[in-house]
């Protein structure tokens, strides 16, 4: 290990993670993992008695918390030893074709900005239990707590059962995240097996489905949700599975249209001219080739489906009291609206936070991947 | 060209009728039927096997289906189980408010939409231009009732404890007029009423999609003001002005015509939370209180009518796009 002036580093620099990478001169690296290591000593530090507690526990959330811990140390400190390491995953060690895009991406300051706040999102949700000394169903004293200003105790407050709200707003992502992602591997998956199938088939397969893919589209999608979650008396379980089935006709759509053009490329040509079965093309060479504008369609549709999940649960169709959800969190709020303004605005921002997160990655990905845009 | 609307408006009914059948199947799939709400211990097996009766419940499903089709295609949307009168009764009155709503979230899309997509691209990269993405980029991701929430706490409770805010400022938080004193006031003074109680829910509605829109604009604009003829327009001593907002300006606009479209249902899902935060009367009101009543009949129908606006938002677009782009020919 050498600094750019060709003087060795010592290995004591490891200690503190990150710190050799900012030595080598690699700023964006060094820092991330300064960071990194910095919050894990801050966790471990201020959390103590709390991760003392999980071991304590038994509880499947203390056990996640206390393993994402273990896994950021291992992580800045592993890393912090063998840069090389970090530097064979940085540039992309992954298949050689995504190289090019994870090139681009990372020039991207804003699309890396919404990276850093989707994993530091991830990492305090998966953390939760050891940020803060609250249930998310713990109920203070009604009469004490209910409903106090935001302070050092509580830093956004609590709510009308004297709740902390920065507890709920912390469980309430993992209810919401794992809704968005469940959902959306779902309708992802559906929908590019659809696309993919219309679009290479063509002919009366591709008219009949395109045409109830329109059907679909034609329904605002709140209302198609609200009138399907209404018939049937949706259970949680049912409502992520609905989410997933009614929000694929747009990738449909989308992934239908590349598939057109990839269908006429001389690759598939020549394996049709191989012999080779229609799944097979389609499942082998076809699909393989509409995955960028898929996984921009999974990016920004997890931000959309987090803000439906959270107007569902507004309404009170979604997830269900006393679960939280930032939907659930901010229909409770607003009964509150002006006496206690804060539970109702600190939810909203953190789905704002998050959504815009997932914007700023998604619209990275597209420049990056979109081979429309290459200059 | 005519050939052309013709054809976009015989593709608009068979997708209508599609509609209509899947909101049947939806029906059809959801476990219980209609006559099964009112089975208590109090009512007698008897009295429910004669509504199946009169519903027609106890046909065979194809009869069910064609019954279904006939009465929704000559508007009889059947019988609100909540509020004892005819559906369409119900939506003759929800319907205009809606409208209302939408059509001035609409003006307020495009209108700010468009004028920040200019302002964006003759401004590329100033700071103007970069606080202007991000704000837009900041303002797309919010959910559009916690704006609601959050318009009405600014405006209409907390800003109106400060002494010098003037009270036409205040906006109030609910409802389409004041309840009270609002038939004593004139013919002006109820309009202004009215637009008052409108300013908050319409910003709440359209402020975000206004900022795709802006998005789009600029980058439409920035593609337009590349190209030759507008360069030419330049070096002929037109001022910038004038290049800008009556050469550029139009090209630029025929992108945008089809994001009307695209947008349509994602500003009727807005509506639908609007109107419950603002205790606006519209559709969306009135879909999420049938639901809360169990009131399927209702249900149905507004859905089927969102759904239908959409379709009818959908072909305007087309035919908007055919009549301003000459350019693109129809066979």
């Amino acid at each position: 290990m050498t600094d750019p002036t060709g003087r060795r580093i010592p290995r004591i620099a490891a200690l503190l993670p990150g710190l050799p990478l900012l030595l080598q001169g690699r700023r964006r690296a060094g820092l991330s993992l300064l960071a990194l290591g910095v919050l894990t000593i801050a966790v471990a530090v201020t959390g103590a008695d709390r991760i003392l507690a999980a071991f304590s526990a038994r509880r499947v959330d203390s056990w996640l918390a206390l393993v994402t811990l273990l896994a950021c140390a291992a992580l800045a400190w592993s890393v912090g030893l063998a840069p090389e390491r970090f530097h064979r995953l940085a540039t992309g060690a992954a298949a050689s074709h995504w190289r090019p895009a994870w090139r681009e991406f990372r020039r991207n300051r804003l699309a890396i900005l919404g990276l850093y706040l989707l994993a530091l999102i991830c990492l305090a949700t998966l953390l939760a239990p050891f940020l803060t000394g609250y249930g998310p169903g713990e109920i203070g004293d009604i009469q004490a707590t209910r409903h106090l200003a935001p302070s050092l105790e509580h830093p956004l407050g609590t709510d009308k059962f004297g709740r902390d709200v920065l507890t709920r707003i912390l469980y309430g992502a993992r209810v919401s995240l794992s809704i968005g992602f469940v959902a959306v591997t779902i309708s992802i998956t559906l929908g590019t097996l659809v696309g993919a199938v219309a679009g290479y088939a063509g002919g009366a397969v591709d008219n009949l489905l395109m045409r109830f893919v329109d059907m679909l589209i034609s329904f605002p999608r709140l209302v198609l949700l609200i009138t399907v979650i209404a018939l049937f008396d949706a259970s949680l379980i049912l409502i992520v599975l609905i989410l997933g089935l009614t929000l694929w006709p747009s990738t449909a759509r989308i992934v239908r249209g590349d598939v057109l053009s990839v269908r006429e490329r001389e690759f598939v040509e020549a394996a049709r001219a191989l012999g080779l079965s229609a799944p097979r093309i389609v499942f082998r060479h076809i699909i393989p080739n509409v995955m960028g504008p898929v996984i921009v369609a999974a990016t920004l549709g997890l931000g959309n489906i987090i803000l439906i999940e959270a107007g569902l649960s507004f309404l009170g169709l979604g997830v269900q009291p006393p679960t939280p959800s930032w939907g659930v969190i901010i229909r409770e709020g607003h009964q509150f609206l002006t006496s206690a303004p804060w539970v109702t605005t600190f939810a909203g921002l953190a789905i704002v936070v998050t959504v815009i997160a997932f914007n700023l990655v998604g619209d990275g990905l597209r420049d990056a991947l979109d081979p429309r845009l290459n200059r | 060209m005519t050939a052309y609307i013709g054809r976009r408006l015989l593709h608009a009914i068979p997708l209508t009728l599609g509609i209509l059948t899947l909101v049947f199947v939806l029906v059809q799939l959801a476990p219980g039927d209609p006559a099964a709400l009112y089975i208590q211990p109090n009512v007698a097996p008897e009295v429910i096997e004669q509504m199946r009766e009169n519903w027609g419940l106890d046909q065979p499903i194809h009869i069910q289906y064609f019954q279904w089709m006939k009465s929704f295609v000559t508007g009889d949307f059947g019988y609100s189980l909540a509020q004892h009168r005819p559906v369409t009764a119900i939506l003759a009155d929800r319907i205009p408010n809606t409208l209302i709503l939408s059509g001035t979230a609409l003006l307020i899309i495009f209108a700010l939409g468009i004028a920040l997509g200019i302002i964006q691209a003759v401004r590329q990269h100033s700071a103007l231009d970069n606080v202007l993405t991000f704000g837009s980029l900041f303002i797309y991701s919010m959910p559009s009732f916690w704006l609601a929430l959050m318009l009405i706490l600014i405006f209409s409770s907390k800003l109106h404890t400060v002494g010098w805010w003037p009270d036409w400022l205040t906006f109030p938080p609910s409802g389409i007029t004041s309840s009270v004193g609002y038939e004593s006031l004139g013919f002006w003074g109820k309009l202004a009423d009215r637009l008052h109680h409108l300013v908050l829910p319409s910003i709440a509605l359209g402020v975000s999609s206004a900022a795709a829109v802006a998005r789009y604009m600029r980058s439409s604009m920035l593609e337009v003001i590349r190209q030759d003829y507008i360069r030419t327009a330049r070096a002929k001593g037109l001022p910038e002005r004038a290049v800008i907002l009556k050469h550029a300006l139009k090209n630029a606009l025929l992108p945008i015509i089809t994001l009307f479209g695209l947008y349509l249902p994602f500003l009727l899902s807005g509506a639908v939370l609007v109107e419950t935060v603002f205790a606006w009367p519209g559709m969306g009101k009135t879909i999420v209180d049938a639901i809360y009543a169990r009131d399927y009949p209702v249900v149905m129908a507004t859905s089927f009518l969102f759904a239908v606006m959409v379709v009818v938002g959908n072909l305007i677009a087309d035919v908007l796009y055919a009549v301003i782009d000459p350019r693109i020919r129809y066979d």
